[in-house]
């Protein structure tokens, strides 16, 4: 032992002591010293080096050996994104749903007298002389023939003109064998609301046997004037436009309908209601057709734009 | 000899091709034992970065080899006392200035137990794989029960945790056993000096 411990060692011993205890005093008030930053600098290449090899050969590992285990994530991954896709697209659905329930509650809460079944569209007619769709309730819900289909927000969409046992077809006001009596809300002017009229434009409406000396104004709502198929004040659409028809002895209105009838997804049939004179209407036991219900006879507009 | 002078030679003399260590003057011994630590230090480096980038990755059972830690060791064993002990010093300051070391006091840990298990090696034991290794592991695995008692002292780590640092000087005895043969090779560069 004391032929090795040598005095060479022994100072080795001292100055290791000494290092530790000054280097770790040193560290502890300056930080990163002078000494350290330099070391640190002339690794760095070789660090750096050493990381992107690694990367390098991670990389190869991956493609050798991780290449089914990534494609069965992949896998995994679309099929969870494709899940995932699916439950937004009910959410969507549900809130959309959710709104329209919404506002069909508010149309009750101001017509306490409706009495409504909701129904989704389930098909589209593809012919071009006609305008209707199917929905998924039939006389099984309460549905018959002549019962009113509105929006949640009360804006009318047509007629049922079918109903079989768990469906039924809407003839839409878009088509030109629907006629509905309707009223200028502002105004008060009556007249025959049918689609189909307007070559090249077919999403309009026409309002027929206005009065030559109607004053009509733009963007004035039209509103149903209420019957045994229809009841009053239901939104039928806006005008767009108004002029004479060619006898020349009555105006006629373009209108814009107030159901965007193209986007639906659900309607309200209004099975029961209660008319001004406190009776209750089913439309179904009624006279049909909008066609025979009479005009009223116009009043005397306000001052405005001369359509 | 004013005719030497006046005929000019038409042979040019043969250029001197040599390595860089020859330009540095030194014999032929001085030139290999040059050789050898350069070997040392690249070793070093090897080990600081592969330390730093691929085993501070990895932790078998909680535990982290430190290979720099059981190659100046090693090399400080393989060495001797009277080399080993100013290696020792050497790596262990700059081992701490790697900044892969924990602290300063390392330096101290490193160079008495290089020191001591390279003693305790030349005094009792031969001079054989087995001998070197396990005195060198050895220290190792004192060298983490030291760190552990300064985490412990500084209230870095917990008792808990003694199992783990006795794992990782396992772990770097272990490392040894392949790597002595590395170390001999290198060792052996210039001729055997060891005086024992």
């Amino acid at each position: 032992m004391r032929n090795l411990f040598t005095t060479r060692v022994k100072a080795i011993l001292v100055i290791a002591v000494l290092l530790a205890v000054g280097l770790g005093i040193l560290s502890g008030i300056t930080g990163e010293t002078v000494p350290e930053l330099v070391v640190k600098g002339l690794m760095k290449p070789f660090r750096a080096a050493g990381t992107a090899l690694t990367s390098t050969a991670e990389k190869y590992y991956g493609y050798m050996f991780r290449y089914e285990a990534l494609a069965a994530q992949n896998e995994v991954l679309l099929e969870r994104i494709a899940e995932m896709e699916d439950v937004a697209r009910q959410a969507d659905f549900v809130q959309r749903e959710n709104e329209r329930l919404r506002q069909a509650a508010n149309l009750q809460a101001t017509h306490e007298d409706y009495e409504m079944v909701d129904a989704y569209i389930i098909g589209w007619s593809t012919t071009d002389w006609e305008n209707t769709f199917t929905i998924n309730r039939g006389t099984n819900a309460g549905i018959q023939e002549n019962m009113c289909a509105v929006t949640a927000n009360g804006e009318v969409v047509g007629l049922v003109t079918e109903a079989g046992t768990n469906y039924a077809e809407i003839t839409t006001v878009l088509d030109s064998t629907l006629e509905i009596s309707g009223t200028i809300s502002t105004s008060g002017y009556n007249g025959m609301v049918s689609g189909g009229y307007i070559n090249g434009n077919e999403t309009l409406l026409q309002m027929n046997y206005l009065p030559s000396s109607a004053i009509i104004r733009n963007k004035d709502q039209v509103v149903t004037s209420g019957s045994t198929v229809y009841p009053r004040g239901l939104i039928i659409g806006s005008v767009v436009d108004a002029g004479f028809e060619e006898t020349g002895v009555a105006k006629y209105a373009l209108l814009d309908p107030a159901a965007d009838i193209s986007s639906m997804e659900q309607v309200f049939i209004i099975t029961k209601y209660t008319t001004d004179a406190n009776t209750t209407a089913v439309p179904s036991e009624g006279t049909d057709t909008a066609a025979t219900e009479a005009t009223q006879p116009s009043t005397l507009p306000p001052e405005g734009n001369v359509g | 000899m004013a005719r030497w002078n006046r005929t000019k030679s038409e042979f040019k003399p043969d250029a001197v091709h040599g390595t860089f260590l020859k330009t540095l003057r030194m014999t032929r011994q001085q030139r290999l034992r040059f050789s050898k630590w350069l070997c040392y230090v690249l070793l070093l480096i090897v080990s600081v970065v592969v330390q730093d980038v691929i085993l501070s990755r990895f932790r078998f059972f909680g535990a982290t080899p430190e290979l720099v830690v059981a190659l100046i060791l090693l090399m400080t064993v393989v060495e001797g006392t009277e080399v080993g002990s100013l290696f020792v010093l050497i790596a262990s300051v700059i081992y701490y200035y790697t900044g892969t070391a924990p602290g300063a006091y390392c330096i101290g840990y490193l160079c008495f137990l290089g020191i001591f298990a390279t003693m305790l090696r030349q005094m009792y034991l031969n001079r054989n794989r087995g001998a070197i290794v396990m005195c060198a592991g050895a220290a190792a695995i004192l060298y983490e029960v030291c760190i552990f008692a300064t985490g412990i002292f500084q209230g870095l780590t917990r008792w808990s945790k003694l199992p783990v640092f006795l794992l990782a000087g396992v772990y770097n005895l272990l490392i040894m056993i392949p790597l002595y043969p590395l170390i001999c090779k290198i060792g052996t560069i210039g001729g055997n000096t060891w005086k024992e």
